[in-house]
């Protein structure tokens, strides 16, 4: 999809992502979530209603706290499949975002393990962006991690003082 | 009415005096002239001179004695009788308008008519209960019969080979033979319909039973692989999914509101990325130099939404 970008819209390709943008591909991963958390509860009470039809259809109705982990681990684990594999959850695919190392390279299973376990445990350090001159988080600083504009299919290299002086150009 | 009787009477009467008299003069013509002439004096001899003296010579001649006599009887006869009659039927004229007020003053009067209309309600009633008597007959006949049908079916199911027998049955050749669209141009479905009761039908039948027995009976797998087998699923599938051209469907529409919502959030985003570092470097009095790259108003011109803050 890279070739589909605006010529002139390649301009921030590469570049690091803002606040809102990200912010807006969290609320999207959040509603994703939602939605296969409902799935998981309905395929459990699925599950054991064919296992029991005489109980009939009833819903689990788990502890708040195992609800609460439950969830937490299904986050996790989404975030690193995506970020491991593509780069970027569904969130970040609808924003246009990609998830790179500093390098501008595609990270591992332990690095998008890590950071979503940050994410997930300490969201709050997701709101360094506001301050960071490079609109980096708490997790890109610690894992050397950055997010950035990438509306194409293909991945985008992150963007450098050359490429970035050849945008401006533009 | 007695005037006429009379006169009538009285011409019978002359008739007969003059036959009678007639009847005497032919008879004794040839040898007791004298002797009636002396009988009946001068005057009667005189009377009939004439008729005597104005005889024709010739005895051939003479006219029949009596015959205006019996015309006038039978003629006498004949009024007497049309009299008669005339007064029988003006007596059963009379009879029958007196019987005819008679009942009509009967008719008129309160408890005929009111025992009519009872009788015809009691008729009516009795009507009614024949009704009643044929519908609740029909019923039990109805009963009678599906009952005998619920108690010989499972009894004569068990011990059927219905596989066997739809085996043999040849529905091609069935079919082929039956002129469907005269049968059914024959048929009028609505009056049917309205004539069956299926609710009482249903509950007097042991569906379940039956259904269960002829389930047990009929080996469905081999009929459903029988089906299967005759079907090309591929082909029929394939054929669907040319007709619809499912896949182009799904990649325009999908496609399109993809792009377009992801269009809409990512310049969204993009701008308001702009405008939230803008309002960071001034809360945190940056210089505009020092801001992102991604700030930079020109990298963005040619994307929707420029000119929004």
């Amino acid at each position: 999809m890279s070739e589909t970008v605006p010529d002139r819209g390649r301009a921030i390709q590469g570049q690091a992502a803002g606040f809102v943008t990200r912010l807006a591909a969290n609320i999207i991963d959040m509603v994703v979530l939602a939605i296969t958390w409902v799935g998981f509860i309905l395929f459990i009470g699925l599950v054991r209603y064919i296992a029991h039809p005489l109980r009939g259809w009833q819903l689990p109705k788990p502890e708040t706290w195992v609800s609460g982990l439950t969830i937490m681990v299904l986050a996790i684990l989404y975030l690193t499949v995506g970020w491991s594999g593509t780069g970027r959850s569904i969130g970040n695919s609808m924003a246009g975002l990609r998830v790179r190392t500093a390098s501008g390279t595609q990270f591992g299973m332990a690095r998008a393990l890590a950071r979503a376990t940050l994410y997930v445990v300490f969201p709050i350090g997701f709101l360094w962006v506001l301050v960071s001159r490079k609109n980096k988080s708490l997790f890109d600083i610690l894992l050397s991690t950055t997010v950035i504009y990438d509306w194409g299919l293909r991945p985008t290299a992150p963007a450098t003082p050359e490429t970035q002086g050849s945008a401006r150009e533009r | 009415m007695f005037g006429s009787a009379a006169v009538v009477l009285g011409a019978i009467g002359r008739g007969l005096l003059r036959l009678g008299t007639e009847a005497e003069t032919t008879a004794g013509k040839p040898s007791d002239a004298p002797a009636q002439q002396s009988a009946t004096g001068p005057t009667a001899g005189t009377a009939h001179a004439t008729p005597t003296a104005a005889t024709p010579a010739d005895p051939t001649e003479t006219p029949e004695p009596g015959t205006g006599d019996v015309a006038t009887l039978v003629l006498a006869a004949v009024g007497l009788g049309a009299e008669v009659t005339r007064r029988v039927v003006a007596v059963a004229a009379t009879a029958a308008e007196t019987a005819e007020q008679g009942a009509a003053a009967l008719m008129q009067h309160q408890p005929v008519p009111a025992a009519v209309d009872r009788f015809r309600g009691e008729v009516t009633a009795w009507g009614e209960r024949g009704k009643e008597a044929l519908r609740t007959s029909e019923s039990t006949a109805v009963d009678y019969g599906l009952d005998v049908v619920g108690w010989v079916v499972p009894r004569v199911v068990p011990r059927m080979d219905i596989n066997a027998i739809v085996d043999q049955v040849d529905v091609q050749r069935v079919i082929d033979r039956v002129d469907l669209n005269e049968v059914v141009g024959r048929l009028d479905l609505n009056a049917i319909a309205e004539r069956i009761d299926m609710e009482r039908i249903l509950g007097r039948m042991d569906l379940a039973a039956i259904t269960q027995e002829v389930l047990d009976q009929l080996d469905l797998t081999a009929i459903a692989q029988r089906v299967l087998d005759q079907l090309d699923l591929t082909e029929i599938a394939r054929r669907v999914i040319d007709e619809l051209e499912l896949g182009e469907l799904i990649r325009e529409s999908s496609g399109t509101v993809s792009v377009q919502a992801a269009d809409a959030i990512r310049v969204g985003g993009l701008n308001a990325d702009r405008f939230v570092a803008q309002l960071m470097n001034r809360i945190l009095l940056r210089r505009n130099g020092e801001s992102h790259p991604s700030d930079d108003p020109e990298a963005t011109d040619a994307l929707p939404g420029e000119g929004r803050p």
